[in-house]
């Protein structure tokens, strides 16, 4: 146990605790908000078990509250989870053995396990930070949405602003890129336009369209780390 | 949310999880499929953000929320490796 602390190192230990912390108030937040938007406690609680990626979990639970139906928000859910397949193509090795560590290890793939896994040099260390990150964040991360959803008491803080404050923080880095800044703009037009005259949940898939505008990909070398931002 | 959409919600995101781990002898993902499931997972996201902070049910929700988002996101930035 002692040297799997020592391959990690003090750095990278105290890098996974920020990420623990930030994505914690994420995860209280998660929990605030849906039920005091009116979903039973369980809920946020089992996607965060079960589902483990906070945008995913904010843009279904979204497309819910906003009355949306459950299938338009599964949907949505899926399509931001579908980044996670070049992830678990990306971290594949570290995963890799026998099936009671590979089982539970995919479910531990989430844009920052990946991350400080691709930023470490050789298996030794990859796996470890892997490992490390992973677990650490699932339960950060659950025990986080379990307090927020017990004192849901979020009007306070002007619950209807946290949704799409959460959500801009999420994206806004992967917009740096300007070809998915575009898709992102037209997708967000059509959105908007298309909420009048069609039921909720929808406008938010049909802003998919914007993916015309998504451009080449920028040259990175394969390997170089998860190209995403968003988590 | 019923318990069967979770349930679908989270195999769907276990099987694209998986995959990798499973198949990567086997299958390559292109750097152009790469990008496009990035670039939607942004799209998606902002077309939430915009819908949530602009439009209440069928309409125009005013300013004040945007505002208010725009100010709270600043603030609560959360940290990234």
């Amino acid at each position: 146990m002692r040297s799997f602390w020592r391959t990690i190192g003090r750095d990278t230990l105290r890098d996974i605790a920020l990420v623990c912390l930030a994505d914690a108030i994420v995860g209280a937040s998660f929990g605030a908000v849906t039920v005091s938007g009116g979903l039973h406690p369980w809920v946020p609680v089992a996607m965060s078990v079960l589902v483990f990626a906070g945008g995913a979990q904010f843009a279904a639970a979204g497309v819910v509250l906003a009355g949306g139906g459950a299938a338009a928000a599964v949907v949505a859910g899926l399509v931001l989870n579908a980044r996670l397949l070049p992830y678990g193509f990306a971290v594949a090795d570290v995963v890799e053995g026998r099936w009671w560590t590979r089982l539970p290890g995919a479910h531990l793939i989430t844009d920052e396990s990946v991350a400080f896994a691709l930023r470490q040099h050789g298996w030794e260390r990859r796996r470890a930070s892997f490992w490390a990150c992973g677990l650490a964040l699932f339960l950060c991360w659950n025990a986080a949405v379990v307090a927020g959803a017990l004192m849901h008491d979020t009007a306070a803080f002007g619950l209807d602003a946290v949704f799409p404050a959460v959500l801009l923080a999420l994206v806004l880095p992967a917009l740096a890129d300007r070809g998915t800044r575009n898709a992102a703009l037209l997708g967000a037009v059509v959105a908007v336009v298309a909420t009048p005259f069609l039921p909720a949940g929808l406008p938010v898939l049909l802003a998919l369209a914007g993916l015309v505008l998504a451009g080449r990909p920028a040259l990175t070398m394969p390997g170089t780390g998860p190209a995403p931002e968003v988590r | 949310m019923p318990l069967l959409a979770i349930a679908a919600l989270a195999a769907g995101t276990y099987a694209f999880r998986l995959a990798g781990p499973v198949f990567r002898h086997r299958l390559r993902i292109s750097g152009r499929v790469q990008h496009l499931l990035s670039v939607a997972a942004a799209v998606l996201l902002t077309a939430l953000v915009a819908t949530a902070a602009l439009t209440q049910g069928h309409g125009f929700a005013g300013w004040a929320r945007p505002a208010k988002a725009c100010g709270s996101a600043r603030s609560s930035r959360p940290g990234r490796p």
